[in-house]
Parts: C-alpha cells; structure tokens; sequence
C-alpha cells in the first residue's frame, strides 16, 4: 500500500464547511460549522473510543472466527490506539497514519428523526417573546443527528436517517461514506416541522425497513402514548436491536415559559388553553415529570438506553453523556 | 320609627371618590393580553389546569374586587357617615324650628326607684336643647290641663327655656294633648319656611295620647317621640265616689261607694279609709270608729271594684269626706275628697200656673206633696218640702230642687225651658202631669232648647176624654209594679182603682224610655224618659177632679209621694272638680256675704267669682291646682267646701308603644323618630358614627387580602 494512495484516501471528503451558522464554509451545512465539528473533533477521541471499543468485539457477527483484513491507512487522530499506527508508513512520511481493517460485519445505525409538528416549538415565533434566541427542538435533534451521523461516518460505521411525523417521510438508508453523510446533513437541513406525531405508527414502518439488527437512535420528544411507542420499541428489541432513546424537550416545555397570561395553542390539533405559566407551572412540572418518570421506567425495564435531553443542554455534552455511559458499559 | 338614613359629615371628601377606580386602573394596567404560543402538547397543561382551584383561576377578579371594596371602605370612613333617622335629615342649610312638648300631667309623678318620669324628661329636654342648633327657633310648651308655652313665641336662646324646664314641676293635672299640640302647631305657623320639627317628651300615657290630635299637625313637620315613662307601672288608686241617695235627707241611710283601681301586673289587697268631718249614727253592729272607717277590698290585676260605708244622715249640714287608700308610687292618685249635703227635706219646686185653683191638678199635687207648702208660715215635719212657682217666674240656677214638677204649667218661655233643660242635663229629675195641649207644645220647647237627645217613651196625640165619648173612664190594666215607683202598690188594689176620664192618646217610641202603666185601652199611662243625665217621668194623666178621681183617692198621696222618691237621683258621683280645671258649687250663703274667703287646701287664699242666688252661694273657682277642700270661709265660719281631685283617668299608666305612637301619628308624608335616654338623643340628633365600623371593615378587607395573596401563593 503506498502512499499516494493514503493521500488520495485523505483527499475523497470534500472540504467540510467551515462557515455557516456555527462559521461553515458553505451555510447550508449548518450543522458542521467548523466550530462544532471542533467540538465533534473534541468529542472524537471519546466517543470513537467508546463506538469502537463497544463495537469492535461486540458485533456478533455470523461469520464467527474470521479474522479482520487491512484495507486502508487514514490519518492519526489523538485518542486513536497506539498499536494501530502503522510505524513504517510513519517512518516514511513523518506523518501518523493508521491501519483500518474491514470489519467482516458492520452494525448499521439507524438515525431516526422526529420532525412533528411538536418538535418545531422553540422556533421563530418562540422567539418573539424572548431576547435570546432559542433554538427548536427539530433544530437541536437535527444537530444531535448530524454530530451521530459525522461520529458513525467517521468511524467508518454505517449510518442512515429516517425523519417521520405521523409517517416517514423520508428515509436514507445507511451508509458510511461522506457523500452519503453529506446527503444526510442536506436532508437534516432541509427540515421544517411536519404534521401530527405518531411515534408507535413510523417505527412500525421503520422496523419494516430494517431487517437486519443494528443500532436505533430515535431522536423525539416522544409525545406519544408511551404504552404505544414501547410495544414499536420492543419489535427492535426482539430484533435484538440496540436501541437509544434521545427524548428531546424544550427547556421551555420541561419548565413552562416566563410569559404571563398565554393562549396556549397544541402545535398538532390546534386546541387552546388560556393560562398562567406562573400559575400552573408546580403542577405542571409535577405532570410532566411523572410522564418522564414512566418513560425512563419503561426504557430500563427493556434495557432500552434513555436519555432526557433539553435544549438549553450542549448537545455536544448530550452526546457525549450518551457516549461516556456508553463506555461504561 | 321612621327608619334611619345615612348622613355624611365630611362629605367634602368625597372628591377623593377616584380613587376608588385605583384597584382597576392598576388592574387594566397589569393586565397582560393573552399571548399567544403554539406549545407541542396541551394534555400536561389541562392536567395542571384542571387541578387548579376556581378560586385561584379566579384570583385577579377577586383580589380586584377585595382591594377595590378596601379602598371604598376606606373612602367611605373618611367621608365620616352617621346613621340619622330619617326624621332628622335633610334639614340641611334650612332654618330650624322646634317645638318640645313635655307632658307635665299626674302621671309624670310616678316615681319608682326614685326617678320620676318628669326628671327624666328634664333630662331629655336639656339633652335635646343641647343638640337644637343655636341658630334654631326653639320652644317649650308644658302640657298639663291647658298648655303651657315657657315662651310667648319661639326664640333662638335655649337658656330661659333650659331654666325654665330645670325650675318646672309636674302638676296634678290631666294633660291636654290636643290643646299642647294645637299651641304647638300654632307657633309653627310662623316658621312656614323653617324645617319644623315637634319634640313630645312624655309617658305617653294611653288615655291620654290614645285620641291625641296628630291629624292637626301639617305633613312637613317632624314628629320625635321620647319616652320617658316606666316599662311597666303598677298603680292602685281611688278613682271614683258615689253617694246614694246622692242628696240624703236627715235619718237617711248614706251608702257611700267608693271605686277603687288596680292597674298592675298582681293582685293586691287594699285597705281604703273614710275619714269624715261630721260622721253620722254607725249602725249599731258594725264596732268601726265614729271618725275613721275601713273596708279591705282585694283586687285582680287589671282590675276595679268598690267598696261601700253605710252612714246614717243624723245630722243636717255639709259634710267632708276623705277617702284613702295607702301610699304607692303615685300617690296623688290615692286620696278622693268630696262633699255632700244632708238636707232635712226633700226639695221640690212644683211649676204651675193654677196651684191657687181648687179642683186643679196642681193644688192637689201640691197639697198631696207638701200640705203646708202654701203656709209658709208654719214649720213642718214633712219630707217633702214643696216649693211652687209659676212657669215665667221659673228660675232653677238659683235654687235647683231635688225633684221638678210640672203640673198645669202654662207655656213655658223659651228661659224657662232652656232652664228646664239644662237642669235635666245635669242630672235634674221632673215630674210631668200631662193634661193640656200645652204641654205637649211645653215638651217640644224643651226638646228644642235641650243640646242633647229628649229621649220619651211616647209621644202624645190626641186628648181623650171618655165622658165626651160616654165611656166613662178607664182604668190601669197594666202596670210594672217592680219599678220603684210602683212597687209600694204591688198588690195592685190601690192602682187598679183609680178612674181616669181624660188623658192623651199615646205612640211608643220604640228603643227610648220605660213604660211603668197602661190603660185599658192600650195608651201609656206612665213612663219614663231621659234627657242627659236627668230623668222624666211622664204622667198621662191629671189630678184635677175633671181629669180623674185619683185626688180622692188614698193611694193619690203616697202614689205622689213614691213618684218623687223614685225620682230622687238615686246615686251621683260627689266629686266632680279636676285639679286644672274650674270649680264650682254652691254653699250655704250667709246673711250678709260679704267678708267671705277662699282658701285652697294649703291653706293660701285663693279667689274666685260668686253669686249669690237666695239662700246658696255659686262659688267658682277659675283655676285650681291643688288636691283637698278649697274651703270658703267667712271669718271663722266655714261656709263651705268644694272638693277639688285629681282626674281618675291619669291613674291609668298603661303607655302606648313606639308601634302604635307610630300607627297613631302617620301619613303619608310625615316623618318620624322615637328616642329615649341621653345616648339614644345623642344618636338621634347627631347620628350614629359608623365610620369607625367602616374603618374596621377596612383593616379586615386588607387582612382578607393578605391571607387571600398568601393562600394563593401556596
């Protein structure tokens, strides 16, 4: 293996962009503003030794006993193993590389998006009642799904996007190369709230896509009947599927808004309720939190990993809560 | 009585009336316009909004409303209202003028635990001037037996008249309500324009209050009534005394009866006392004292009943009487004094115009009534002393008989019948023989000059004479020989032979009268009338010899003699003289009367206006205003005495309520308000303070608000 070829290899990504919102190159690819993908970069080491730890000798692969093959060298990144830096490739370049073996089986992530009508609160019109802007909760799992789909590419793990409402309405299936992951992050940035949820409904229809067992990260804020969305849970479980939850809230909506008297209008069925979030926001807290409670409850009794994530939290930090738990595993 | 009204002080401050509006300025100001906010899910909001209480939902419209209601409460306490009766508002800025009427009667003397009802409402009065604005027209009228004004006419200065309440007395007089009432309307009148007002401070007795005037009393004029009276009285007294006969001949037996009241709650025994000047034979089983006599009367309450003292006339003369019964509360009440005569005959006075006539009705009834009478001449033992006169020389005020007979008298002037009448009024007795066409025109003078009902038993038609019709006579078929004047010839034998040949045709009147005889042919032969207090026998039939042959008849003489002894005033009361009121009467006058004077029973001199008519001297005392004998007196020789008493009527202090002043005294338009006692002044004129109330309400409102504020917090 020569390397001209490791310098083709480390040219085949396109430039990420580095403008944007967070500073990317290109505004459309928001979501990997280089400062982000900085962050993503921080997070590397971590989660690349946890997704990798945790799936290098974990997959069960069919093929039992069949050793991994050297297919490639890509550049050394800090909190890669020490052992799988080629030294002669070292010698001869004075650059770090590292091996990468073709794993004889390789655990699909299934990324799917809520993009109801619910999850668009915390948009926009939010923020005419606010000074700072706030960032919705499709706008916050877009990202979380776009920092697990660069992670999972990066890792050379395959990784594909399903957004759905009260039905999918879009699907990629999964892959590992940048192209694919740059048709991800397009599909990620194109998104604007949809119609009704109906969690239990699109998972059905996603577990219809997915045969093969692999890993479902469900990005949602899941205000669905709970009863429902564990049953479509336990299909995958059965699956044997490794299944993340990222339950996504506004901070707004674990904590009501400082507002005073508000109309509020349901984001799906239109109905409105006049109230004072001063007034009803103890009970209010206390319903939702016997909500996540039961939700919480019911992903341990399946094993199912669940993580209760606002949107006032880093999702960076998110994610890599997930990971470090993940690593303890 | 009357309602109350609120009345406000300080109402300049009213103008601080906006702020009132502050809760709900702030309120409009705070109030945020829902904002609307498309939240992802509503079901954990309904649960938390479900589970909120109505109260707190509806926390803004009721601390609203609880900081709004601190604000007026506050508003209204520094407005400083008062509760006025509605009787005393709206005077406003308009001229003042108040009339205090004070009850100064008997009754107002009563005394219990030591108040009297008087001294109470001298306190009243002077409470009440105390409150009258200076700048008012004010006055005070006493109201005993006339009414009594402190001042000519209504004057701005209360401190003659608070001088002369504080130096004024109760009287022993009956209180005039009409005439205070019409005194004090009358010095109204000159304050048309004025806000009038009338005060009444008195015990508000009902016999006297019960018929009191207020119609007389002009709508616009206010009416306070301020009881002064006890809640509840008990009171014993001597009400009234009867003498029977009521004018005894010497040898008489003298009942004299005496009536006596219990106006209280419980029965009681009495012990009533007769104390007599010149007391007559005892009879002989009775072991009382020859001065002082006692009878035990017991009493149920709410109660009358009499006693009587048997007396024999022994002796002729005026004789005093004092009755007694012991000292209560009201002890004017407790003492009756009267007089009566003993006379040694009865007196009659025949009017006729043919005694000298023999064979006439009237020489036979006068020789059947005094066989002396017309020999003067000669002393007599009779009974009955005669006196006869012709019917224009009448002259009864000079000397009123006993009894009044009227046979064959000729037409009657118009004096002479207004005479006639009048005595009858008083309680006189006639007897008439009717056997002319002119005494039927005689009997219509009468009625004419008479001021109340001629009440006969028949009227007279036409003269019937049974020997001009050949029928000889007719004689008494039918006759009620339980009447007194008949019951001598129960057997009937005497009357029933007696032959009658002329007597009038007769009509019942139905409903009047008595019929005592009829003839056989069915007209009346005797009955009797009434006209006033005095009574009229009608006979229809004649004495002279023409007429019937009862002159020669034995029966004729005590026939004669029982008419006029049935006649006789059986009883009379003997006290008549009211404290307040004129007295009058008659005593013996002497020869020369002059020299005589008058004392009242407290021994100063008093005048009075006198007549002399023959023998009698008409005595009339103007005013008097003690109790007990006003003697008359010339020198040491007491002439007479004229019993002067309380009115009975003022023993009675059964009061009437605030209710039923109220039914008594209301029209449409009159306003009105009762209080007694210095607060209850105080709050009538000057109003209840209630701001200190609303103050109060206020600091409960804002604690109401702060524990609202903090039960909505949790």
């Amino acid at each position: 293996m020569d390397l001209s070829r490791i310098k083709s290899r480390q040219s085949s990504p396109p430039p990420l962009p580095t403008a944007g919102r967070g500073g990317a190159q290109h505004p459309e690819w928001k979501y990997l503003s280089h400062a982000e993908l900085m962050g993503l970069k921080n997070l590397l080491f971590a989660a690349r030794l946890i997704v990798e730890g945790a799936y290098a000798g974990r997959h069960r692969s069919p093929y039992k006993g069949s050793a991994a093959e050297f297919v490639d060298y890509r550049e050394y990144y800090p909190g890669d193993e020490i052992r799988t830096i080629d030294w002669k490739a070292f010698a001869r370049t004075d650059r770090y590389f590292v091996k990468l073996f073709e794993r004889e089986t390789d655990m699909a992530c299934h990324v799917v998006v809520d993009r109801s009508a619910s999850m668009g609160y915390g948009g926009k019109a939010f923020n005419a009642f606010f000074p700072t802007k706030e960032i919705s909760k499709l706008d916050y799992a877009s990202y979380l799904a776009a920092a697990i789909a660069y992670l999972l590419v990066k890792q050379g793990d395959r990784v594909g996007l399903t957004l759905f409402d009260e039905k999918i309405t879009a699907n990629i299936p999964a892959g590992s190369t940048f192209p694919h992951l740059y048709g991800i992050l397009n599909l990620l940035e194109r998104q604007k709230p949809g119609r009704k949820t109906s969690v239990a409904r699109a998972l059905h229809d996603v577990f219809a896509l997915h045969k093969r067992r692999g890993m479902l990260i469900l990005i949602s804020d899941l205000l669905d009947d709970p009863v429902s969305v564990f049953q479509s849970l336990d299909m995958f479980r059965h699956r044997r599927f490794e299944v993340v939850l990222f339950h996504v809230l506004h901070r707004y909506e674990l904590t009501l808004p400082p507002l005073d008297s508000v109309n509020f209008i349901d984001a799906e069925n239109g109905e409105v309720l006049t109230a004072r979030p001063e007034d009803i926001g103890t009970s209010y807290e206390r319903e939702l939190r016997a909500y996540l409670d039961a939700m919480a409850a019911g992903a341990r009794a399946r094993g199912i990993e669940y993580n209760l994530v606002s949107t006032a939290m880093p999702y960076a930090a998110a994610l890599q809560k997930y990971l470090l738990h993940r690593g303890a595993r | 009585m009357g309602g109350w009204t609120l009345a406000w002080t300080n109402a300049a401050l009213a103008i601080g009336a906006w702020a009132v509006a502050a809760p709900f300025i702030v309120h409009m100001m705070t109030r945020r316009t829902p904002r609307t906010l498309v939240f992802p899910t509503l079901q954990f909001l309904k649960r938390a909004h479900a589970s909120q209480s109505r109260l707190f939902r509806m926390r803004d419209i009721i601390l609203l409303i609880v900081r709004t209601a601190f604000i007026t409460l506050l508003l209204l306490a520094f407005l400083k209202p008062v509760l006025r009766a509605r009787a005393m508002t709206d005077a406003g800025q308009q001229q003042q003028a108040a009339i205090i009427v004070v009850d100064s009667s008997l009754s107002m003397q009563y005394n219990a635990g030591g108040v009297t009802p008087y001294a109470r409402a001298q306190r009243v009065v002077s409470d009440l001037l105390d409150h009258i604005p200076s700048s008012a027209a004010t006055n005070v009228i006493f109201a005993s037996a006339s009414a009594k004004p402190s001042l000519a006419t209504p004057g701005s200065s209360a401190a003659p008249l608070l001088r002369d309440v504080q130096a004024s007395a109760p009287t022993l007089e009956r209180g005039d309500i009409g005439a205070a009432i019409d005194e004090a309307v009358n010095q109204l009148d000159a304050f048309p324009n004025h806000a009038r007002t009338i005060y009444l401070v008195s015990d508000f007795q009902r016999t006297n209050w019960a018929a009191a005037p207020f119609g007389a009393i002009p709508d616009d004029v206010k009416l306070v009534f301020s009881p002064v009276g006890e809640a509840s009285a008990s009171n014993a007294a001597i009400t009234n005394v009867m003498l029977r006969p009521r004018s005894p001949v010497v040898s008489e037996m003298i009942e004299i009866v005496c009536s006596v009241a219990n106006y209280g709650p419980s029965a009681i025994d009495i012990t009533v006392t007769l104390e007599m000047d010149r007391i007559g034979e005892v009879p002989a089983q009775t072991p009382e004292s020859v001065d002082t006599l006692q009878r035990q009367i017991r009493l149920a309450p709410a109660s009358s009943g009499s006693v009587s003292f048997r007396l024999r006339a022994t002796d002729t003369g005026s004789f005093e009487g004092h009755l007694r019964i012991p000292d209560d509360n009201l002890s004017a009440d407790n003492d009756r004094f009267f007089v009566f005569d003993v006379q040694n005959q009865i007196d009659v006075l025949l009017v006729s115009d043919a005694t000298r006539e023999a064979q006439s009705s009237g020489y036979f009834v006068l020789r059947a009534l005094d066989p002396f009478a017309l020999d003067t001449g000669t002393p007599h033992a009779s009974t009955v002393r005669a006196r006869e006169c012709r019917a224009r020389d009448l002259d009864l005020p000079s000397a009123q008989p006993q009894v009044l007979v009227l046979d064959g008298a000729g037409p009657l002037p118009t004096r002479s019948a207004e005479q006639i009448a009048a005595y009858l009024a008083d309680g006189g007795a006639m007897v008439y023989f009717l056997s002319d066409v002119l005494d039927k025109s005689n009997l219509d003078a009468i009625a004419s000059a008479s001021k109340t009902t001629f009440s006969l038993p028949f009227t007279l038609t036409s003269m019937i004479n049974h020997r001009a019709l050949g029928s000889e006579s007719a004689s008494w078929t039918n006759a009620n020989f339980e009447e007194p004047v008949l019951r001598r010839f129960r057997d009937g034998r005497d009357v029933a032979n007696l032959l009658f040949y002329q007597y009038f045709g007769t009509e019942r009147v139905q409903g009047r009268g008595q019929v005592f005889a009829r003839y056989g042919d069915g007209n009346f032969a005797l009955g009797k009338g009434a006209l006033g207090a005095g009574s009229i026998l009608l006979c229809n039939f004649s004495a002279a010899r023409d007429a019937s042959d009862i002159a020669t008849r034995p029966a004729f003489i005590p026939l004669i003699h029982e008419m006029i002894k049935s006649m006789r005033p059986q009883e009379g009361a003997v006290s008549r003289a009211i404290a307040g009121e004129a007295a009058s009467g008659s005593v013996p006058a002497s020869a020369s009367a002059t020299g005589v004077q008058f004392f009242a029973p407290s021994g100063k001199t008093v005048s009075a206006n006198t007549d002399r008519r023959g023998e009698r001297l008409s005595v009339i005392l103007s005013e008097v205003d003690e109790q007990g004998f006003y003697r008359v007196m010339e020198g040491s020789h007491h002439l007479g005495s004229l019993p002067v008493n309380v009115d009975a009527r003022e023993s009675d202090l059964l009061a009437l309520s605030n209710h039923e002043l109220e039914q008594l005294a209301a029209s449409p338009k009159r306003k009105m308000a009762a209080a007694s006692g210095r607060d209850a002044i105080e709050a009538l004129m000057d109003g209840v303070p209630i701001w200190p109330y609303l103050l109060l309400g206020a600091m409960c409102v804002l604690g109401c608000e702060q524990a609202l504020l903090l039960m909505l917090k949790k």
